[in-house]
């Protein structure tokens, strides 16, 4: 009877001790041990972002009479009227300025990206990369046309 | 009991409780011990944490600075532009700031910051480089950056590369 | 028998004082280091914060912050932020402050020192327990007042009031006409806690008396110079003159590179401009050019002189720059 009684307190006992042992296992990982907060990617990816899109608007073509992306996309919305010194129209000319300027950064930087520049979402004029998978970061840049607004997007990746 | 015997058996008795006694404290100490050692572990792993972060967060700080350096930022009429830089402030702010490194030291610590342009030519700029061997952290940002020509008034494309390298 | 019984107790006892005072003494030790190392790492905190107060004031102009920071003494001397035995030291720092903030609050505010380009960020640091007396009916008076964040502890009196002890730690007087008589409900207070400018000038040049408190009166610490009212403002942060100085003197030496650039900048605008045949934009940019090297010229040293032939470069080069945007030529800043 007595001996009973004392394995059933040990067992008690046991079982204190591995529920102890359990909660300083979850306090260690989850309290003590934390992971570093990465305040760089999310300063990095941000910058990208939004850097990447108003820079490549603002940026001058000189093979187009040294006209600014965003006046080329304007032209690519509406009447497509003008011919860069390659024969290129407009919107080919931005697709292929923005495929080298992302070639030359994005896949460099081996980075995930995708670029579209549309009125209607489901028919974009132009498109470069690919759609991301699960996360992104997004950066929408609106440009005035006479009919509506055209959209340029951005989406980084990861 | 022969009194001498009975002596003998208290003093043995007692000698076995000093023993037990330090033997408790002896595992008492021990425990502390490593007790101790798994605090200054755990303390030593935030330390690093802390480290790496304060790294980071630092190299975010020198990219930010020089986005804003007055030295290379364009301006209209003193208004600034955001994300811009002015070429033909870039030419004379490399050889001045290659002159005063130890000045801009305190700004841009050890790190090496260039510009690149990959739209419409191709061009370099190494506008400050101070590097070290012995670091233990190295982080490596890109920015797309405006290029702005004031002789033609056009805007290229190019990318600020900031290497910032820590102890 | 007894006294073997007798020595057993006392042995006992003995062993227990010394394992006491062996566990005793362990603990306190461990305490005392952790308080070392914990007081080290509030004060590492507090100057991380700093740190991160310096370079966002290098990256934003025209902001004002309040920051929240461990209840700490922060002494600040010329290139130099400390707390306690930690201290951080800089070289070319611009950091306008009392030379101790006291509190749980720091009031940060940034401005950008320009002549007329934007040389530097000019950064002012103070704590909500410090006072700020500022008398004067001039107009000057009235933007400084405007100029300087609502959440400091500062009055506005156009004439002089009867001042009262608030039991501030420091107060500082603003004074833009003539020095008042030493406030009697302050005597009592140490004489490096009361202190005061007196300003004469306008809203581009002047002069600046530094004044603290003597027992009863004010004594005279030195007369410096301010440029505009970013240094101005300076001023009445700085408590000391030369802490004052010091960081002016750090805001020419970046003056004299930042303008080196725009020189170097206006010269190759004007060959642009001659093969442009845009002749009436390298007029402007000649009279710039010259305007821009007696600013060069005049940055290498903080002084009365030098601020007069800046002030006078500045206004010319800002109506060159005028015309050119008039012209629509290239802006020269």
């Amino acid at each position: 009877m007595k001996t009973r009684k004392s394995q059933t307190e040990i067992l008690g006992l046991a079982i204190v001790v591995v529920l102890i042992l359990v909660a300083t296992i979850f306090v260690v990982r989850f309290l003590v041990l934390k992971a570093p907060t990465e305040y760089r990617k999310g300063f990095v990816s941000s910058e990208i972002a939004s850097n990447m899109l108003n820079t490549l608007l603002k940026t001058a073509a000189k093979e187009c009479s040294q006209l600014t992306v965003t006046e080329l996309l304007q032209d690519c919305a509406q009447a497509r009227s003008i011919i860069c010194d390659d024969g290129k129209d407009s919107c080919k000319f931005v697709e292929s300025t923005a495929n080298y300027i992302f070639d030359q950064t994005f896949d460099k930087w081996n980075m995930q990206y995708e670029f579209l520049a549309y009125t209607d979402i489901r028919s974009p004029l132009i498109k470069v990369g690919k759609p991301c998978k699960a996360d992104k970061r997004s950066k929408l840049f609106p440009i005035p046309i006479s009919v509506a607004t055209m959209y340029t997007k951005l989406d980084i990746c990861g | 009991m022969h009194p001498d015997l009975l002596i003998h058996t208290k003093m043995k008795k007692a000698q076995i409780q000093i023993g037990e006694t330090i033997a408790v404290l002896f595992v008492f100490f021990i425990l502390i011990i490593i007790g101790f050692m798994f605090y200054v572990k755990i303390i030593k792993s935030n330390i690093e944490l802390e480290t790496e972060e304060l790294s980071q967060l630092r190299s975010v700080g020198i990219s930010q600075k020089i986005m804003f350096l007055p030295e290379v930022q364009c301006s209209e009429d003193n208004i600034i532009i955001d994300n811009c830089i002015d070429i033909l402030k870039l030419d004379s702010a490399q050889s001045i700031m290659k002159k005063n490194e130890i000045y801009y030291y305190d700004l841009l610590e050890f790190s090496d910051v260039s510009i690149s342009q990959i739209y419409p030519n191709e061009a370099k700029w190494n506008l400050y480089s101070r590097k070290i061997e012995d670091f233990n952290s190295k982080f490596v940002t890109n920015v797309p950056i405006s290029l702005y020509d004031p002789a033609t008034r056009k805007h290229g494309f190019g990318v600020l590369t900031i290497e910032t390298l820590f102890k | 028998m007894m006294n073997k019984k007798g020595f057993e107790i006392q042995f006992n006892w003995i062993f227990v004082l010394v394992a006491g005072t062996a566990i005793i003494l362990f603990f306190t030790v461990v305490v005392i280091k952790q308080k070392n190392v914990s007081e080290t790492s509030t004060k590492a905190t507090i100057l991380k914060s700093m740190e991160a107060v310096i370079t966002g004031a290098s990256v934003s102009t025209d902001t004002t912050n309040i920051i929240d920071i461990p209840n700490s003494d922060i002494e600040v001397d010329c290139g130099r932020v400390s707390i306690g035995g930690v201290s951080k030291q800089y070289q070319s720092l611009v950091l306008f402050a009392p030379s101790l903030i006291k509190g749980n609050k720091l009031i940060t505010q940034t401005l950008a020192f320009s002549t007329p380009y934007r040389a530097t960020n000019l950064l002012y640091i103070t704590s909500p327990q410090m006072r700020y007396i500022i008398i004067g009916d001039s107009k000057l008076a009235k933007e400084i007042n405007k100029s300087m964040p609502s959440e400091l502890k500062k009055e506005f009196y156009q004439s002089m009031p009867e001042i009262k002890n608030m039991n501030n730690y420091k107060i500082r007087f603003v004074l833009f006409e003539n020095l008042i008589d030493f406030p009697k409900a302050l005597e009592k207070m140490p004489d490096s806690d009361v202190t005061a400018i007196k300003i004469n000038g306008d809203s581009e040049k002047g002069i600046i008396e530094f004044w603290q408190k003597e027992s009863n009166s004010w004594l005279s610490k030195g007369t410096s110079f301010y440029i505009g009212k970013q240094s101005l403002i300076g001023a009445i942060y700085a408590d000391t003159l030369d802490v004052y100085e010091c960081n002016m003197r750090n805001v020419f030496s970046r003056l004299n590179l930042v303008t080196k650039i725009y020189a170097e900048r206006t010269k190759k605008l004007t060959q642009g401009a001659t093969s442009g045949r845009q002749f009436q934009c390298n007029q402007f940019y000649s009279n710039a050019l010259s305007q821009l090297n007696s600013i060069f010229a005049a940055s290498s040293n903080f002084n009365k002189g030098n601020i007069d032939v800046i002030a006078d470069s500045a206004k010319s080069l800002s109506s060159e720059n005028k015309n050119a945007q008039i012209y629509s030529c290239t802006l020269i800043y």
